[in-house]
């Protein structure tokens, strides 16, 4: 009690709720912008919130990240565009109800479910405090070592079809990370004699470049063709409590989102899928998935939403990111030195709660927001795409320069926005470089503070926590070998 | 995107990836190639970039993570390889420089982007804004006043927000210092 009371105290402030307004409506707004996202706005907010406390920075960062998807429905469902990449899903079922002339009816569907998967990943995060709380400090730096080594593995076998390169751009951000001054000689690391590489390269300015930048110069190259939006007939209410007809949607749908939140590297994309697929296969039509099935769009918006909420739990209980945002978030912490990880529920628990009230608080104000703003945000959908790209590069300027006033940051930021593009063309993932840097940062640090214990390779896994994260790890590379083997003997026998 | 049967989630979407991959097959072997070759030259600097301390065992050399990253590039670089050349080997897809001269346009926004950087400590974060925002609007070929008008409205709500609002820091404007003493105060610490 004595710890809920505290953590009410930090969030009972007029910056913090006004940090959460202004993070949760903002989020939606810029949701449901498509070619936007949550990853742009973060990585232009990150720099701004770095003069903040960090309970007021965190809430209005948290607030995007939780809201973004629940606004990112809107012209899922409305236009067949997906306002945040993570939407994609609820298009196949939420468009076709719009063209049945059910807009409204699949836009509350939407909104219902992002709820209940957003508060379900919320009380699970609350039910799991203590138990974190008994297990983290367990965590010494070979554990954290290996769970920061599973991560990588994860977001590597992840990423179907395209395992190598992005173990080749993990590895890249490993690189990134390892340049400048070193921590064992403090001796230079690829800086090339460049006084400005010796801080090394930093994390926001590569995140505002690959995710900020590379998307503002893929909107400015492409064309305008927003289609109009349609009038929402009927009221938002209806679907609201439709939702919970389908329980055996909803609940396995928010358990896989909270699971994939859980494991580093995995995210919204995976639990989407596996709700989805789940979903299908216990509907009594499933031929209508794909064509409007109510079912199709609880499950897609119920997983999502249980994502970030659950991606705070590694990164609170051991300062391991579970992907890209929560890695920017990261930051966040460092700056106001507040360490994520083992002892942060020990020393800063009021700091704990007071974030899982901010996020149940955001669900609550993202949905609430919706329901009377709906028709109002659809004229954010209209904007053209090319004039979003320059409002983009306004915004990415203050979030570069204001780092270290340094046009040299700027120019990096746009060297990897450069990259960030050929990478959207290609289809190929930006999210392992920034894995990588964070990852492996974090890698080198507990790698070598464990050195002193060291004596031989089998010190690694000498501790049972350690031992079983290494086994895993063997165990997962092992199914991701026989799984490619035996599809690609699949494909050669059909 | 396309819902117009009733497939697995899988197949539609990898039929989508599919479709992109195929058109850009000769530009993902550029990249490969590029991003491997980068790697290699990374691996040749390798010792003139790191120190070896000759005490230390292998865990403990400065140089350990950045030749593990490097030497990881290289592995999936060279794998990466492979399977682009074995697919543009199957596929046609568009010829390689189609797609690199589309990369070579986001340069011109680079520079964009650069020019504007480079304008904020001489003409100020305001005016500054305001001369990138409509001027981009204006070449990106948006010459109704409700564009201009809008971007107008952008700049000066981005700086009324983040400079006025959230003091982040921005430098001032050179040619504030030739303002009258109230007016310098006021556009150095807010405009």
């Amino acid at each position: 009690m004595d710890v809920l009371l505290a953590g009410w105290a930090l969030i009972a402030r007029w910056d913090v709720v006004g940090a959460l307004l202004v993070g949760s409506l903002g989020g939606v707004i810029i949701g449901a912008i498509p070619g936007v996202g949550p990853a742009v706005a973060i990585a232009i907010l990150l720099p701004a919130t770095f003069s903040m406390e960090p309970i007021v920075g965190l809430t209005m960062l948290l607030g995007v990240y939780g809201s973004a998807m629940f606004g990112g429905a809107i012209p899922a469902v409305l236009i067949n565009t997906p306002g945040t990449a993570v939407n994609a899903l609820t298009t196949y079922d939420g468009y076709p109800m719009t063209k049945r002339g059910q807009s409204a009816r699949a836009l509350s569907l939407a909104y219902g479910s992002s709820f209940v998967g957003g508060v379900f990943s919320v009380v699970c995060l609350m039910l799991l405090s203590p138990v974190l709380a008994e297990v983290a400090p367990m965590f010494g730096s070979r554990e954290i070592f290996m769970a920061a080594l599973l991560g990588m593995v994860l977001i590597v076998v992840a990423h179907r079809g395209q395992n190598l390169a992005a173990g080749a751009l993990l590895c890249l951000g490993v690189f990134l990370q390892s340049v400048g001054l070193e921590p064992v000689a403090y001796t230079q690391r690829f800086t090339f004699g460049q006084t400005w590489l010796s801080g090394g390269v930093n994390l926001i300015v590569v995140v505002l470049g690959l995710f900020a930048l590379a998307q503002a110069y893929s909107l400015l190259l492409g064309e305008d063709d927003t289609p109009p939006t349609p009038d929402i007939r009927g009221g938002l209410f209806s679907g609201l409590l439709e939702v919970l007809r389908f329980p055996k949607v909803f609940l396995p749908s928010a358990a896989f989102g909270t699971l994939m939140g859980v494991i580093p590297g995995v995210g919204e994309f995976t639990a989407q899928f596996m709700s989805y697929t789940w979903a299908q296969k216990i509907s009594k039509t499933p031929a209508l998935f794909g064509h409007g099935a109510p079912e199709g769009v609880i499950a897609s918006e119920t997983a999502n939403n249980a994502v970030p909420a659950a991606a705070m739990i590694p990164l609170l209980a051991l300062g391991i990111p579970g992907e890209a945002l929560t890695a920017m978030m990261l930051s966040v912490f460092y700056v106001h030195n507040v360490i994520p990880g083992p002892n942060l529920f020990a020393q800063h628990m009021d700091l704990v709660t007071a974030l899982y009230m901010s996020l149940f608080a955001l669900n609550v104000l993202a949905l609430g927001f919706l329901l009377v703003a709906t028709k109002p945000l659809l004229k954010v959908v209209s904007i053209p795409n090319r004039f979003l790209g320059v409002v983009i590069l306004v915004l990415s300027f203050v979030g570069v320069y204001s780092l270290r006033n340094s046009a040299i940051d700027c120019a990096m930021a746009a060297a990897f926005g450069l990259l960030g593009l050929v990478l959207k063309r290609l289809s190929l993932p930006a999210v392992p470089i920034i894995l990588g840097m964070v990852l492996g940062n974090i890698m080198e640090n507990k790698f070598r503070t464990s050195l002193p214990r060291i004596e031989s390779l089998s010190d690694w896994i000498e501790r049972p926590i350690a031992a079983g994260i290494f086994y895993t790890i063997v165990l997962v590379l092992l199914t991701h070998v026989w799984t490619t083997w035996r599809q690609a003997r699949a494909t050669r026998h059909a | 995107m396309s819902s117009s049967s009733s497939p697995s989630i899988e197949h539609v979407d990898a039929e989508a990836a599919t479709v992109r991959r195929v058109r850009r097959v000769q530009a993902e072997w550029l990249y490969a190639l590029t991003s491997w070759l980068i790697a290699l030259g990374l691996l040749a600097l390798l010792p003139s970039q790191t120190h070896y301390v000759a005490s230390n065992d292998w865990m403990h050399q400065p140089a350990l993570f950045s030749a593990v990253s490097v030497v990881g590039m290289l592995l999936f670089g060279v794998l990466e390889l492979v399977g682009a050349w074995r697919l543009r080997q199957q596929v046609g897809g568009e010829p390689w420089h189609v797609e690199l001269w589309y990369w070579m346009r986001g340069l011109e926004f680079g520079g964009w982007f650069m020019a504007y950087v480079w304008a904020v400590p001489w003409l100020g974060y305001l005016l500054a804004t305001v001369v990138f925002c409509v001027g981009l609007v204006w070449r990106l070929g948006y010459r109704q006043r409700r564009y201009l008008l809008s971007a107008l409205a952008v700049s000066v709500v981005t700086v009324l927000v983040f400079k006025t609002g959230l003091s982040v820091k921005v430098p001032a404007g050179v040619w504030y210092e030739s303002l009258p003493d109230p007016w310098r105060t006021m556009f150095i610490l807010y405009l």
